[in-house]
């Protein structure tokens, strides 16, 4: 049976996840039954949906005959897109950190801990963080410490201070390093005031000495493992009640003209942003799409546009600033047709790829499609002039994407491209509105075309050829 | 500025803590009859990251109690306002 299990799933041998008709169930092993049954019966699992803070599920009929390590079978509601935490804002990040020791926190209540504390565990469902892992929850032993707590400082509390304390940017560490940021290299890339922040002092600095200690010591031949002193339960808790407070106080502000400009959005005067939004509003109408790529979405304004009638729309953008803005926004309109927005990082010149073992573990986006519709606005010279792409290649990686494309091309005219232009040869001859419509042409038909008035753009509605 | 001297005050402590605790010595923890049925994880939870747990709890303790009594002090005076994370990070559930 374990031969079905999805490539992430493999790690725990209290169960597994695999996918059935486009359905996903989770198996659950008799080795892991008890915990699953305490989780159940504790009153654990009716609090945390209470709170939305579990994905809900159902025990069912397995679809396959069953071996003998088989206990109970749930089919969990469904996650319209896995998304990674290299693919997240600070605050995403942050909120999901969180909720995991909320998570802790509660489940200690219920005589639970959590076995686990991945970043990976962690969804973003109606714009919120939610964990998606049912048997990461083992039966609390007295005195036991966190087993997680290595896998929490590594997958939370290493990146956040990075990002916050040193670069936005350091996030990138998620990619190269699948378990998180090793302690030592968080703490040495940090700056010299680290040492004025006894939180980072304790769990980074201090942690990652023990682990040096204890790794060198664990290689001497002939000496006992060491065994950890008790830990109290209300010390557990307050080790936890620390976490918290040291991740809330990490904080990112974008800041400098840049931000500032978001606000204002892009380069349209305010009756031809009204113009845009209208045909990007009848196109998608058009389609009737449940699940959108927003490409180069900046801070969402059209994405919330394409959830009014979409189930989920992914809103991918290139710069921190904006996927945090964007996430900020949907956060605090839970509920309304924005919970469907789901914003994330994703430089397109160099999207996720498929990482982990045998590179199975974490999809790339290619492999986390298709999507109904691509929606590529004020994008297209950023790839093609910005990153030298031909035309043809960037068509052909849409059609990869979606089988449908509403797309704007920015011509040479426009002032956007004519200052990427500034300083560089034009060495795009292609590069036209006629030129754009050859190049799509081999992947596309165009089914509707609209000039927006007041400048030169122009909006298509494309269906990809079969 | 108000946060840098009870932040100084705090890593000095700790630093402090940290050295008496015996960072610098053996670990020194004799095996215990509960450590010796210690339940093992499916992943390792990595010795030195349990080991520095005792340690960093017990100081912990004396920051939460601290952070406590500090934010009851603040609360009094009208100076606690609530942030944004509340809903999503409630102090207790």
């Amino acid at each position: 049976m374990t031969d079905r299990a999805l490539g992430a799933s493999f790690r725990d041998p209290g169960g597994f996840v695999y996918r059935n008709e486009a359905e996903l169930f989770r198996q659950v092993n008799e080795s892991a039954a008890e915990d699953y049954r305490a989780l159940m019966d504790s009153g654990l699992y009716e609090a945390l949906r209470e709170k939305e803070l579990l994905v809900a599920h159902e025990e069912v009929a397995p679809p396959f005959e069953v071996d003998a390590g088989h206990f109970a079978t749930l089919r969990p509601e469904a996650i319209p897109f896995i998304a990674y935490p290299y693919e997240w804002s600070f605050s995403q990040l942050k909120d999901a950190a969180l909720l995991t020791l909320r998570l802790q926190r509660l489940a200690l209540r219920h005589d639970m801990s959590l076995k686990d504390a991945s970043a990976y565990n962690v969804q973003f469902l109606r714009g919120r963080p939610t964990m998606i892992d049912t048997l990461s929850f083992e039966r609390y032993r007295e005195g036991e410490p966190w087993v997680a707590y290595r896998q929490f400082c590594q997958h939370f509390l290493a990146p956040l201070a990075l990002m916050a304390r040193r670069d936005i940017r350091l996030n990138a560490l998620l990619r190269s390093h699948i378990d998180g940021v090793p302690l030592d290299l968080a703490w040495s890339l940090l700056p010299v005031r680290r040492w004025l922040d006894r939180g980072l002092v304790a769990h980074l600095y201090l942690h990652a000495r023990y682990q040096k200690r204890f790794e060198a010591q664990a290689g001497e031949s002939g000496t006992e493992a060491p065994s950890a002193r008790p830990l109290s339960r209300s010390a557990l808790e307050n080790m936890i009640e620390d976490l918290r407070q040291i991740i809330r106080r990490l904080s990112w502000k974008p800041s400098g003209t840049e931000w500032a400009d978001y606000t204002s959005g892009d380069s349209y005067d305010e009756p031809s942003l009204a113009e845009k939004k209208e045909v990007v509003r009848d196109f998608i109408h058009a389609i009737g799409p449940t699940k959108v790529f927003d490409l180069g979405a900046n801070t969402g304004t059209y994405s919330r546009i394409a959830a009014q009638t979409s189930e989920c729309v992914v809103a991918f953008d290139v710069d921190p600033a904006c996927v945090e803005r964007n996430y900020l926004e949907v956060r605090s309109h839970r509920g309304e047709d924005e919970a469907g927005v789901l914003p994330l990082l994703l430089d397109l010149t160099n999207p996720s790829p498929s990482l982990g073992f045998a590179h199975t573990e974490r999809e790339s986006l290619v492999e986390r499609g298709p999507a109904d519709v691509v929606l590529a606005l004020a994008l297209i010279h950023h790839i093609a002039i910005s990153n030298n792409v031909p035309l043809p290649r960037i068509a052909a990686f849409f059609a990869s994407l979606a089988p449908e494309l509403v797309i704007e091309f920015v011509p040479k005219e426009d002032p956007k491209v004519a200052t990427l232009l500034a300083t560089r040869a034009d060495i795009f001859p292609d590069y036209t509105r006629e030129g754009f419509e050859a190049a799509f042409a081999a992947s596309y038909e165009i089914v509707e075309t609209k000039p927006l008035s007041s400048s030169e753009r122009v909006l298509y509605r494309m269906k990809r050829r079969a | 500025m108000p946060r840098l001297h009870p932040q100084l005050y705090a890593t000095a402590m700790w630093i402090a803590l940290a050295i008496v605790s015996g960072l610098g010595g053996e670990p020194g923890v004799a095996p215990t009859a509960e450590a010796n049925e210690v339940h093992l994880a499916y992943l390792d939870p990595g010795s030195g990251s349990f080991m520095v747990q005792a340690l960093i709890a017990a100081l912990a303790g004396i920051g939460v109690a601290g952070r406590r009594y500090w934010t009851q002090i603040k609360t009094w005076l009208g100076l606690q306002n609530r942030s944004a994370d509340d809903e999503f990070d409630p102090d207790d559930d």
